[in-house]
């Protein structure tokens, strides 16, 4: 490891540590770092993490102490390079660090807060805020949620690290559960943009660590933009996200709640008023542009999609030219953020067209 | 559309220069060079010196330059850069004069820090770990005045014309032509050029390459269309905003960055992020701030989008290779200092990792504050004076500069702004003379 590559590990511990990793998540970034089995044990050999298969033999072992309290012992086996003993004394701060909170019985574990969040155990805001505050974290008005999944922990590994990084937020903090081959990410967006930019970071997780994995498995699936006491419907989202990215489009693929359109009302076997506010959302964009411009653009739509998207035909029931229906059907693509090229992002548009016309 | 003439190839080295110099029978060689403020400075020799001169012995003095060494009696190098020796258009057969471009250094031959030209290169190779080779296209609008004896020029046009208009009888298509036809005697190669919106106003566009050849480029045209203009009887400006009810001119950079759609997203990022700072240097005048108002397309907030036109970063959907259009800037700024902050700005943005936010769909001039405020929508600087203060806040668009550039052209633009903030108008005299 060169000095700035020790550097970056111990950032990507801090940031581990930070969003509420724990020795399970700080011994995978150990183990995936230099490539050893590591085993973390508390006082009176309590095993607390492991990672890997090759917990035998000879093992490299590091105190977790901070200062005069003794906290359990780091234990590596394998060769993990010239850095080895830096790298593991490192690791071993930042488990003291974690297992020193747990010691001063800190209600205020930031995993907790998370974990309550998640299961709506706060319905309001105010209280919510008090609660993180009593436990060191800077709450932020919003956030959305990212959950991402791979199975082979190697790739998790690289994930874990990108994401960190990606979601990395100067706002407010963030926070970070693992369940199982799951990682949950609750990313601050006091702003739109801040979720716009979560979405995008997000989607190019899978490129960010193609070069390590080149043939992922990973999946991932992003919620919507919610206040911090609806934390629970965002991640609700993203995992509906997650799971119709990997019917639909294999793994390698990352959801975005608000582009799937019509999947998630496909995948919940939604009511009639979800079905209606679906419909109601969908051609809202273009309804305020049509009144703010006294334009056509949700007509031009419905009867494009009429005639079996014929432009000719289409052109001729408007009374305009064939290139005035082209320039609509580009206008109403940029506007509703749906591509008319792209089937899925058709059906959205015909379900809610079809949709309106049932319940009007 | 032109094209760059058949067999014309650069002069890579010394040797070959003077070769052509004395093949072309070349009688004097300007060493031209710009100063901190992007204005075209030369000194002439005789082709008698000019291989002294490709040796780096030709010396000037640097304190009586603008951002050099003020107030100190330092001789100062010009080092030619062999690849941009050039025959000007006016050269006959029997008589010629040439240009050769250079670098300033100091006495010791080491590299002079305010050397704007220098500054672009360092730019460019500090930056190579985050832009390899990042390619430049130029679109550079400027008007053609009629050229009367008065003492600041005059804003009466020849044509009656408008965008991509073609008129027999304009005086400005034809001094256009030969503009461009100037130019590529030179080896500067020409992409496109067309009427623009306002009768006058012109555009001449360079195709992508190399960024400092870009930057040559733009201190050449400036060069030679004052030149060539006035042989029509016509006057050249590159003013950023000579009309208060016409378009005003500006300098549309467009990059190739390289990479894939996530290096895409980061440029867009970085140039939004330190936009501000950048309008310092990339909008260097306080008549630029009349261009960058709500009207005529000008940009005024830092947004992106794929096809406004009025968005600050314009990034047309689905080229290949995917192109970064840079909107703000305009053609009276100092060339190198502009691209190297650009381009710094850039590989910061690819380097942190900085996203843009999501594209803008429809005009700018329609946000709403709420709207600019949830999309973290910035405002460019609406004077010169804002614009010092956001780049004396912006480290990486600073350290783009240097220390002495820095310095310089802030004490400069300083000075510049104090003039005209003392200075009375004209159209404060029509609105308070007699009403007060």
């Amino acid at each position: 490891m060169t000095a700035d590559e020790l550097v970056a590990f111990a950032e990507d511990l801090a940031r581990i540590a930070a969003a509420g990793g724990g020795p399970q998540a700080l011994a995978e970034h150990l183990a995936a770092s230099t490539g050893v089995a590591v085993v973390v044990e508390g006082i009176e050999s309590k095993r607390l993490a492991a990672v890997g298969r090759s917990t035998h033999g000879e093992a490299r072992t590091v105190p977790i102490a901070s200062g005069d309290s003794k906290f359990g012992e780091l234990r590596v086996f394998g060769d993990g390079g010239a850095e080895l003993d830096r790298v593991m004394r490192l690791t071993a701060s930042a488990i003291a660090l974690e297992l020193s909170r747990e010691a001063a019985g800190e209600p205020g574990r930031r995993r907790a807060f998370w974990e309550r969040l998640i299961t709506r155990a706060h319905t309001d805001a105010a209280a919510a805020r008090d609660d993180a505050a009593a436990r060191g974290i800077v709450a932020a008005s919003h956030y959305v949620a990212v959950a991402l999944e791979s199975e082979h922990s190697e790739e998790r590994n690289a994930l874990r690290t990108a994401a960190l990084a990606a979601f990395r937020s100067s706002d407010a903090d963030g926070g970070f559960l693992e369940r199982g081959t799951a990682l949950l990410f609750f990313i601050p967006a006091p702003r739109e943009i801040d979720a716009a930019n979560a979405r995008t970071a997000a989607s190019l997780l899978p490129r960010a660590i193609a070069k390590s994995h080149p043939h992922p498995h990973l999946n991932g699936g992003v919620g919507t933009r919610v206040a911090l006491v609806e934390l629970q419907q965002s991640l609700q989202q993203a995992q509906a996200a997650l799971s119709i990215a990997r019917r639909l489009h294999g793994p390698g693929r990352i959801g975005v709640y608000e582009d799937l359109g019509a999947y998630p009302l496909l995948l919940s076997g939604a009511g009639a008023q979800a079905l209606r506010e679906f419909s109601r959302r969908t051609l809202a964009p273009l309804r305020a542009y049509d009144e703010k411009h006294q334009t056509e653009l949700e007509r031009t739509l419905r009867l494009y999609f009429s005639v079996g998207e014929n432009v000719k035909t289409a052109a001729a029931e408007l009374n305009v030219h064939r290139h005035t229906v082209f320039y609509r059907l580009r206008q109403i693509g940029e506007i509703s953020g749906c591509k008319l090229d792209d089937p899925h992002d058709q059906l959205t548009l015909r379900m809610a067209i079809a949709i309106d016309a049932l319940t009007t | 559309m032109h094209s760059q003439p058949d067999g014309y190839k650069r002069p890579a080295t010394k040797r070959e220069v003077l070769r052509l110099a004395k093949e072309r029978n070349v009688r004097f060689i300007r060493l031209a060079f710009a100063d901190v403020l992007g204005v075209g400075k030369n000194v002439s020799i005789p082709v008698s010196q000019l291989e002294a001169a490709l040796d780096g012995k030709v010396t000037f003095d640097g304190g009586s330059i603008d951002g050099f060494v003020r107030g100190e009696e330092l001789d100062m190098v010009l080092v030619p850069d062999p690849q941009t020796f050039a025959l000007y258009p006016w050269s006959t057969p029997e008589s010629a004069e040439a240009r050769l471009l250079c670098d300033i250094a100091m006495p010791d031959g080491s590299p002079f820090e305010g050397c704007p030209r220098t500054m672009l290169k360092r730019a460019c190779e500090e930056t190579r770990g985050a832009l390899a080779d990042p390619r430049v296209a130029l679109e550079v609008e400027f008007y053609l005045f009629e050229s009367h004896e008065s003492e600041y020029g005059s804003t009466s046009t020849p044509d009656v014309g408008s965008y991509f208009d073609y008129s027999a009888n304009d005086r400005g298509e034809e001094a256009r032509s030969a503009i461009v036809s100037a130019l590529q005697s030179m080896g500067v190669e020409v992409a496109s050029a067309h009427h623009e919106h306002g009768p006058g106003q012109h555009e001449i566009d360079f195709p992508h390459g190399g960024v400092l050849e870009a930057a040559d480029a733009l201190l050449t045209l400036r060069t030679i269309a004052k030149h060539v203009a006035a042989r029509y009887g016509l006057e050249a400006t590159f003013m950023p905003k000579p009309l208060e009810e016409r378009a005003g001119s500006g300098l549309h950079v467009n990059f190739i960055a390289g990479g894939g759609e996530d290096t895409t997203l980061y440029g867009i990022g970085g140039l939004l992020a330190h936009a501000p700072a950048m309008t310092a240097v990339c909008n260097a005048t306080v008549n630029s701030y009349k261009r960058l108002v709500a009207a005529w397309d000008a940009p005024i907030y830092t947004v992106w989008s794929e096809r406004s036109a009025n968005a600050l970063v314009r990034v047309p959907p689905n080229e290949t290779p995917q192109q970064i259009e840079m909107r703000s800037p305009d053609p009276a700024c100092n060339p190198y200092l502009a691209l190297a902050v650009l381009v710094s700005a850039l590989a910061d943005g690819i380097e942190q990792h900085t996203l843009p936010g999501d594209p803008l769909v429809g005009s700018t001039y329609d946000l709403s504050e709420h709207d600019r405020r949830e999309r973290g929508i910035g405002t460019l600087p609406k004077s010169l004076r804002q614009a010092i203060v956001e780049l004396d806040g912006d480290p990486v668009i600073r350290a783009a500069l240097g220390d002495h550039i820095y310095h310089a052209l802030r004490d400069a633009k300083l000075a510049e702004y104090e003039r005209y903030r003392r200075a009375v108008h004209a159209w404060e005299h029509r609105a308070y003379l007699r009403l007060y």
